[in-house]
């Protein structure tokens, strides 16, 4: 089918009637945003598939609402004209509209009208069956293409078998397939019945019988377990592949978020062991006292002195009333105050008359001696002091309180402390070492953080996606790594099962055949096996012819795609063909030379698609089979204009119909008026169009808008 | 009751007083009750509770010899807390006992202490009026270390801003008498030549 002619009038920015005339091969169409090049797109929609009657008022031409007078109708439309298989078809969707003098507008229904062209002339025809002969509805969405993402329609799996489907030559094959199935499923079942009458090996038939429905019932989940899988792992493989992009960014980025949590753990522990409560340290530690030193000194001065006092005081109590003599018992050298009494303790004095050695000047005492003497007598004294009784003792006592004891006590408690204030000191200085240490080592870990993040960011910085992301990808991706050598595992587990059972089956049906053979008519048997070789026939024929096609599809696909994308990566693209329960399945991907999947951009996704489109519509014709136009609204958005020409090119060498509405080529010039560029010149085509506004127009009114359509 | 014969435990059931006009640095500088690591960063305090605050100012004034009576007309106030309860650990976390700082601090009052201690073991002195000779110096010392930290905070708000802005103050080495009278030795002998 080869569209001769659009003509557009009244619809949308279109005033009036437009026409383009079409060739074979490649039509392009030029227009600026805004001149009217989607509302083109949209017009043929239109046609194709109507519009619900409340939206019909909204793609009037405001300016033939504005320049038709009140009541007057207007005729809205778009008109195909085709030529088919000889004829000439002319379909067209119209209705009118009117303007009321309130300003409403009303619309009337849409009309959809053709007309057919043959040897014997021209006659009014059925418009629905027109436009379905022309535009088959169950190829519509393989023929026009809003926008680059419309491309994308063999994400969608069915659609590409769809397509195929319908253009290869296995589909005339189909119906002798589903029937020789039938025949064959009949015959069979005549030689059953036959079979079961005769009483002659029932029983082995039931149990053959019973085994081959058993094993049926065991293969068929597992078939049907086996194709969801590999259907799952293909998917699963797409996400890989796309998540590869990001890996090795994702692998770097693991990597140095280790070190990051190795530092960051490091400087934790580091800011952990400073000690710098150094207020509570002045009380905990007592870092209070580390100048006391010297008061000490004088408390002990002070109390020493004291004592001193108290010693003289109550000796010279003694001596006034009268116990001089027993207290002279004992003087010293140089008429010093003895010590008090009890000093030393009677258990020292008597270990040193024992060992007949003195341990305060550490000198032995022979027991002959004065010194020996001395210690003895003051050992007397002192036992004679403590046997008087206590009221003996008390009478004329000087002092009632000893304060001085506690005091004494106080003094000797904190000498044997030791230094004190040394250690205060030590540790005041230790501690600072120490936590200078640690601020040292903190100073050198927030360098190598600061150093790490910046690695971090480098990485994040080169990847398309955030870091967390990235995190996510990977982790992702790690999982369907895993999951796909889980599915594949399974699938061939599966595989060898369904195998096992199926040879099973096989040889449970021979040994029925046999038995069929035994009990039933030869004639019956010949028949059966007749049928079901030419079932076999038909299938085998259609699956060779499809999986030809996939092959021969495969092949132009791969060309036309590495024409177009030239001097660029493409990879290869793949079409796995499974047959499951006697439907062809068909599934593509983009693979590299070592058969491994990988991500593809906007623009080789697009190419893709699009190869696949032109690879099936050569070898559509290539087999005879009737060819439609295409029609693409701006496919290239992501091709740069080089790579837009090149496609053009590789597209114009196809005599088959191609209407491209694009934006490339194009520039203004000083009024703002659309210019083709020079390059133009070199593009391939065999009918070019550009699409203008006509000139006055306020770009804030619509009722100015008008586009023209040029002839390039 | 029978006297105990010990002049720090009957000094240590006193509570010292301050003047009411060092109140607002209680206020600031310590809480009442109580409050340890980061409650007591949270609320600005510097000491964990007014006890702290008081030990600090008094060491503070022994060690810079700031001996300042409250004066007489001043009105005096304490925070309930007998000495011998200061430096407990009880519940307090992370923190230990300093309960034996109140010896160095019955020490260095006691030694700034004017009375006739032959007197008071003879019974002729009541140990009321000694204890409150000795506590009367216990809070001269803190008057004067809380006077100083008043001064230092006019000078400068942020004086105890830094973590370890009260530890050297207070650890600062002192000038020793032994140094000075070297100092003046060196000095004479100059002035001879």
């Amino acid at each position: 089918m080869r569209i001769e002619e659009i003509t557009i009038e009244n619809y949308m920015c279109y005033f009036g009637r437009k026409s383009v005339n079409l060739a074979s091969g490649l039509n392009l169409i030029l227009g600026d945003n805004g001149n009217g090049k989607t509302k083109f797109y949209e017009a043929i929609a239109f046609l194709l598939n109507d519009l619900p009657p409340s939206q019909l008022s909204g793609v009037v031409s405001k300016k033939a609402l504005y320049e038709t007078a009140p009541e007057d109708p207007i005729r809205v439309g778009v008109k195909v004209k085709a030529t088919q298989f000889e004829e000439t078809k002319v379909v067209e969707r119209y209705f009118t509209v009117q303007r009321g003098q309130d300003g409403s507008i009303n619309a009337s229904d849409t009309n959809l009208t053709a007309t057919v062209t043959h040897a014997q002339g021209r006659s009014p025809a059925n418009g629905k069956l027109v436009l379905d002969q022309l535009f088959p509805p169950n190829l519509r969405k393989y023929l026009m293409f809003e926008g680059e993402g419309a491309l994308n329609i063999f994400n969608n799996t069915d659609a590409l078998t769809i397509l195929i489907d319908n253009f290869s030559q296995g589909k005339h094959y189909r119906k002798y397939t589903d029937l020789g199935r039938l025949l064959k499923k009949k015959a069979e079942k005549a030689v059953d019945d036959a079979s079961r009458t005769n009483k002659k090996n029932e029983l082995k038939l039931s149990k053959a019988k019973a085994d081959i429905e058993l094993l049926t019932s065991l293969i068929n989940p597992k078939e049907e377990e086996l194709h969801a899988l590999r259907n799952n792992l293909t998917q699963t493989e797409e996400h890989k592949a796309q998540a590869e992009a990001y890996v090795a960014n994702a692998d770097a980025l693991e990597i140095v978020n280790k070190r990051i949590e190795d530092v960051e753990t490091k400087l934790t522990t580091r800011r952990s062991q400073l000690k710098e409560k150094y207020t509570s340290y002045l009380f905990d530690d007592k870092w209070i006292l580390a100048n006391f030193a010297p008061f000490q000194v004088k408390f002990m001065e002070k109390v020493e002195e004291i004592e001193q006092q108290k010693r003289e005081a109550d000796r010279t109590h003694q001596r006034e009333v009268g116990k001089q003599q027993e207290r002279e018992k004992i003087t010293l050298q140089g008429n010093r105050n003895p010590l008090p009494i009890n000093v030393p303790s009677v258990r020292y004095v008597k270990e040193m008359i024992n060992e007949h050695f003195c341990k305060m000047c550490n000198r032995i005492v022979e027991p002959d001696s004065e010194a020996f003497r001395f210690m003895v007598q003051r050992l007397e004294e002192y036992e004679e002091d403590i046997r008087r009784t206590r009221e003996e003792a008390n009478k004329n006592k000087l002092f009632t309180d000893n304060y001085l004891r506690r005091l004494i006590t106080l003094t000797d408690t904190k000498n044997d402390q030791g230094n004190v204030f040394a250690e205060v000191k030590q540790s005041i200085e230790s501690l600072f070492n120490f936590n200078q240490g640690r601020k040292t080592d903190i100073s050198k870990l927030e360098e190598r953080l600061e150093f790490e993040k910046g690695e971090r960011n480098e990485i994040v910085g080169r990847s398309q996606i955030g870091a967390e992301r990235l995190t996510t990808v990977l982790s992702q991706y790690t999982r369907w790594t895993n999951n796909i050598n889980a599915d594949k595992s399974r699938i061939s587990v599966l595989g060898e099962s369904i195998a096992k059972l199926k040879s099973e089956r096989a040889e449970r049906h021979k040994e029925k055949d046999r038995l069929d053979n035994d009990n039933v008519d030869h004639f019956l048997i010949n028949a059966q096996n007749l049928l079901r070789d030419v079932e076999e026939i038909f299938t085998s024929t259609e699956e060779r012819l499809y999986r030809e096609f996939v092959e021969d599809l495969e092949r132009k696909t791969n060309e036309i795609l590495q024409r177009i994308n030239v001097d660029s990566f493409t990879g290869t693209v793949v079409f796995d063909l499974t047959w499951f329960r006697g439907d062809p399945k068909i599934k593509i991907r983009l693979v590299t030379g070592d058969d491994e999947a990988f991500s593809s951009n906007q623009s080789l996704e697009t190419t893709m698609h699009m190869a696949i489109l032109f690879a099936i519509a050569m070898l559509a014709k290539d087999t005879k089979s009737e060819s439609f136009p295409m029609i693409f609204d701006a496919p290239t958005s992501s091709f740069g204009e080089p790579k837009t020409k090149e496609f053009l090119n590789i597209v114009s060498e196809s005599d088959q119909q191609r209407i491209v509405l694009f934006y490339n080529f194009l520039t203004k010039d000083e009024n703002g008026k659309s210019v083709v560029k020079s390059d133009f010149a070199n593009v391939k085509r065999n009918k070019a169009y550009v699409l203008q506004l006509k000139r006055p127009f306020d770009p804030q009114q619509l009722r100015t808008i008008d586009t023209l359509i040029e002839e390039i | 009751m029978k006297n105990s014969n010990d002049l720090k435990n009957e000094w240590a059931n006193k509570k010292p007083k301050y003047s009411i006009r060092h109140k607002e640095l209680f206020d600031s500088l310590s809480q009442k009750f109580g409050a340890e690591g980061d409650r007591k960063a949270s609320l600005g305090k510097h000491f964990s509770n007014n006890y702290e605050l008081y030990m600090y100012a008094f060491f503070l004034g022994l060690y810079k010899d700031e001996f300042e009576p409250i004066g007489e007309d001043e009105e005096k106030v304490d925070f309930s807390y007998p000495i011998h309860l200061w430096g407990r650990k009880s519940n307090r976390l992370d923190r230990e006992d300093f309960t034996d700082l109140q010896d160095y601090m019955f020490m260095a009052s006691f030694v700034k202490s004017d009375f006739d201690f032959i007197e008071l073991e003879k019974g002729k002195l009541s140990i009321g009026k000694v204890i409150k000779v000795i506590t009367t110096a216990t809070e001269s010392y803190a008057n004067g270390g809380l006077q100083l930290i008043k001064e230092m905070l006019e000078d400068d708000a942020n004086a105890f801003i830094a973590p370890t802005a009260l530890m050297n103050i207070i650890t600062k080495p002192l000038v020793t008498s032994d140094a000075e009278s070297t100092m003046q030795q060196e000095q004479e002998a100059t002035n001879v030549d």
